[in-house]
């Protein structure tokens, strides 16, 4: 009996050692790879990066902090015209660009026209759920809620919109008002008016885009545009806006107040993409890697920007995305049907999207 | 004007010795061969971007085979909203043109003609705008004039009368436009009324106009040309502005086709044929106003400048002159003074108008590593390309003033075809060729600094060959004949004399290049931000408070080192005599 237990404990030993070597080992492996890839990195030296124009600042501000010897460059802007650039320079056999770090729509249509190289996080397991779309085909980086925005003091008693229904019926003073952007250029625009295309149907939500065209809402040439203009109370009620472009209004203590729609706010993320040419992979690999790394998800949420870890909480003074209430959004649907959906924003709003 | 014999060969009296003969056609053959070099390098710079551009119109590609068509012409064609940028381009561009052309010429007049206060000071003053970026000016000009929250607003709000500006209208943008580019138009008109001979105007006046009909009838007839001159830069000015149309004009969806060739370029998927036949459109416009132009003086004689030694007849004001001098320098608060003071509360302000300041925006001038690598790029490509433009125009202008080689006239043509060009279509050619190009400088600095120099090396050549005619032959071959080689008589003759239009020259390019945006727009890329492009980025993504500051570094840089040049060089000046 004796006997019998010291040889169980001697085996449970054996056996506690060898998951252990063998946990270490793979530790060790995971190290080695991860100094390679930064001694391959480093060698290269070099990294450009096309994308968003508020987060990639924020992202290359941090990497360059910790991987000094990597001199990296950026091309920001609205999703499409960095998308046009990477594929004109792709097209005439000069790639430049390492990594691809925007909205999702225009990753997924370089993922589609086959320009971007496979990426699979090693850190996948400690993402949380919204980072992994469905199909699991690309990696989003960070994410965004898209919400009502509004001055309160240019505003004063005028209502504030509590769902985007509220639009179709607008009260006579939000003439003059609101500010909006164009779906055609901004990706964030084109996930919040596919959303309310998917969520409340072309005839519904028809009517809440006639409400801009009755308020004689302006239309704005970006987000950040109309954020300065929140902010100023130029245009003191936004149509909506993104969390990205409102935080750093917050952050300096302007008086805009963010509100999430009773139907839902919009989700859109910025996703990973890596060129399939592109002149630095190693260093575009680490960016990838880093991108998601514990260090800089906090360093995301500390910047008003939504982390996509898990045990990351949202930033502060923003609505938890994980608790609020969203919009459910095909984008891959929607990007099919792109053209009828910004014509039927055109219809209804009377702008011109081009 | 005679011309300088210069030791080029063609021009020279061919020796009789046999063996000489044969080392002159060797340098003749030499200096042909250098000639076509040039040539070469002046057609890739200048012309190869425009025939891109025009050959962009009309190719696509079907089944990755280039085809000739017209589809992007028919859909430009076809499509209303570009008739509309079309018509708002000309509309405003004629709009600025003339309020320009108004003010340019009043201010000259009333600075170089009459007896007004400070009138040395107020001239140096005015010529200021020029050196402020439009993008700047129309920034500076959102928040006086925007609605709601802009200065005069708010003023006009407190005083009770409601609010009465909205710059983003056709006239806030007519508005913004003119009063930055009058003082091109005052300078051009200053220069012609001092040349003037004022006996034209005692004549008048001894048959009996007075002041006011004799300014009517002869003083603005004469120098007729000159306000046309002025006129037709300021048009082809205002057609190819980017800045300023999308900072105000896209707000009210008042579209030019410079904002259109932008919008196009930010859609999915683009239209490359389109964004060219955009470009094709500004360039027809700019050939016609200079079309225009040349049919009204045609067969016209405004010879002013004659042998007889004169000065412009100053007109006595009596206290009206101070008036005159008041309306002046509202003029510069309203472009200058007024604005940077704006720009400079928003830049330490932690929001507009929030009146809580901070050091926050100033501060990351120098700890944003953006601002660092993006400065180093315009401080690099402006130094080059303005270096490279003074010194290729002033070959040009020496080729072309002082020789008789044969093509000078081509080699005239070639460089000031793109001056006509707006900077945004020009540089859509240049990228257009270089990306076609197997081996490319695409990506590098290089292919900024090339754009740069072949949109404006004919403001070079200009400045210098006004410079080169004023000076007469006879130093240059007193030089020669005193054993000096050509280039020994360039280097220490000519040079010298012409130094300080090669200096006002590399001036004005530098001023152009560092806060050139729609040149730079199409060409960048991640590695080649540029000052300027940081700006725009800033802009767009609502960092007002850090565009402020910003703008006040591109200040610094425009007017400063302005400042800085021309007070060492007026010091050496002083030293030297």
């Amino acid at each position: 009996m004796d006997h019998n237990k010291s040889r169980r404990r001697l085996m449970s030993l054996a056996a506690a050692a060898l998951t252990l070597s063998i946990g270490l080992a793979g530790v060790g492996t995971a190290h080695a790879a991860e100094d390679a890839l930064i001694a391959a990195a480093e060698k290269e030296a070099e990294l450009a990066v096309y994308g968003d124009p508020f987060v990639v600042p924020i992202l290359l501000k941090n990497f360059s902090a910790k991987y000094p010897k990597i001199r990296v460059t950026s091309a920001t802007g609205d999703g499409w015209q960095i998308y046009n650039r990477f594929v004109s320079e792709n097209s005439s056999g000069r790639p430049l660009m390492d990594v691809m770090y925007q909205a999702e729509d225009t990753v997924i249509t370089a993922q589609q026209a086959g320009f971007l190289a496979d990426f699979k996080p090693t850190e996948s397991a400690n993402l949380s759920k919204l980072a992994i779309p469905a199909g699991g085909s690309y990696v989003r980086g960070n994410g965004n809620l898209i919400l009502f925005a509004f001055n309160r003091e240019a505003l004063g008693t005028v209502a504030k919109p509590a769902d985007w229904t509220d639009f179709a019926n607008p009260p006579a003073d939000w003439e003059g008002l609101i500010a909006t952007t164009n779906p055609g250029s901004s990706s964030a625009t084109f996930a919040t008016i596919a959303s309310i295309y998917q969520k409340f149907g072309p005839e519904k939500g028809g009517a809440i885009l006639q409400g801009l065209r009755k308020t004689k809402a302006e239309l704005n040439p970006s987000m950040g545009v109309m954020a300065t203009k929140l902010q100023t109370g130029e245009r003191p009620l936004d149509f909506f806006n993104i969390t990205t472009a409102v935080s750093g209004v917050l952050a300096k203590g302007a008086p805009v107040d963010l509100l999430v729609p009773a139907s839902g706010a919009v989700a859109q993320f910025n996703a990973i993409g890596i060129n399939k040419n592109a002149p630095h992979p190693n260093a575009a690999r680490l960016l990838a890697e880093f991108a998601l790394s514990q260090e800089m998800q906090t360093a995301f949420a500390e910047a008003g920007v939504y982390p996509m870890r898990v045990g990351i909480a949202s930033p502060k003074g923003l609505p938890d995305i994980n608790s609020t209430k969203l919009i459910e959004l095909d984008l891959a649907a929607a990007l099919k049907q792109r053209d009828e959906i910004l014509n039927w924003w055109s219809d209804n709003t009377g702008f011109k999207y081009r | 004007m005679s011309k300088a014999n210069v030791n080029i060969p063609d021009e020279i009296g061919v020796p009789e010795r046999s063996n000489v003969r044969r080392f002159l056609s060797r340098r003749a053959l030499t200096g042909r061969l250098w000639l076509t070099v040039f040539y070469l390098v002046l057609v890739i710079f200048a012309v190869m971007p425009i025939a891109s551009l025009v050959i962009r119109g009309f190719v696509d590609t079907e089944d990755s085979r280039v085809v000739l068509t017209l589809n992007a012409v028919s859909a430009v064609l076809a499509e209303p909203s570009y008739w509309a940028a079309m018509w708002n381009t000309v509309v405003i561009s004629i709009g600025a043109m003339l309020l320009a052309t108004v003010i340019g010429v009043i201010l000259a007049w009333c600075l170089v003609r009459t007896n007004v206060p400070w009138a040395r000071l107020l001239e140096q003053l005015a010529t200021l705008p020029i050196f402020i970026p439009p993008f700047i000016g129309a920034f500076a000009w959102v928040l006086i004039g925007a609605p709601r929250v802009g200065l005069l607003n708010l003023t006009f709000r407190g005083l009770g009368a409601g609010e009465l500006v909205d710059i983003y209208t056709y006239l806030g943008i007519i508005w913004t436009t003119a009063i930055y580019i009058a003082p091109y138009v005052m300078m051009i008109v200053a220069a012609a009324l001092r040349n003037m001979d004022p006996s034209l105007e005692e004549a008048a006046q001894i048959s009996g106009l007075n002041r006011v009909r004799t300014m009517l009838l002869i003083t603005l007839p004469v120098v007729a040309p000159s306000i046309l001159s002025g006129a037709v830069l300021s048009f082809v000015i205002c057609i190819g502005l980017f800045g300023t149309p999308v900072l105000l004009g896209m707000t009210k969806e008042i579209y030019m086709v410079t904002t259109r060739i932008y919008t196009e370029l930010q859609h999915f998927p683009p239209n490359f044929g389109i964004v060219a036949v955009l470009a094709i459109y500004l360039m027809v416009l700019s050939v016609i106003a200079n079309f225009l132009q040349g049919w009204a003086l045609k067969g016209r004689s405004f010879v002013t400048v004659t042998g007889k030694g004169f000065r412009p007849r100053i007109i006595t004001l009596a206290s009206s002159r101070y008036l005159v001098a008041a309306v002046i320098w509202l003029y510069l608060v309203l472009t200058v003074i007024g604005p940077v003071i704006i720009i400079t509360a928003a830049a330490f302000s932690t929001f507009t108008w929030s009146g809580t300041f901070t050091w926050a925006n100033v501060t990351f001038l120098w700890t944003s590593e953006d601002v660092r690598s993006t400065l180093w790029n315009s401080v690099v490509i402006t130094i080059i390309a303005a270096t490279a433009t003074t010194v290729l125009g002033f070959v040009v202008s020496w080729i072309t003033v002082r020789t008789r080689m044969a093509g000078r006239e081509i080699l005239q043509f070639v460089v000031l075809l793109p001056m006509s060009i707006p900077s945004l279509a020009f540089a859509l050619g240049v990228s257009f060729f270089w990306l076609w190009m197997p081996w490319s400088v695409y990506g590098t600095i290089w292919i900024i600094i090339i754009g740069l120099i072949g949109r404006y090396v004919s403001y070079a050549v200009r400045a210098v060959t006004s410079s080169l005619m004023q000076i007469h032959p006879e130093l240059e071959e007193s030089a020669r004949v005193s054993g000096f080689g050509w280039l020994s008589t360039v280097g220490r003759i000519t040079l010298p004399l012409v130094l300080p239009a090669i200096i006002s020259s590399w001036v004005m390019v530098y001023s152009i290049y560092i806060s050139e945006l729609s040149m730079v727009l199409p060409l960048y890329t991640a590695n080649t931000r540029t000052l300027s492009i940081l700006s725009f980025d800033t802009w767009a993504v609502g960092e007002f408070s850090q565009v402020a500051s910003l703008s006040l570094l591109q200040l610094v840089l425009g007017a400063g080192v302005m400042w800085l040049v021309t007070t060492f060089t007026r010091q050496r000046h002083a030293a030297a005599v």
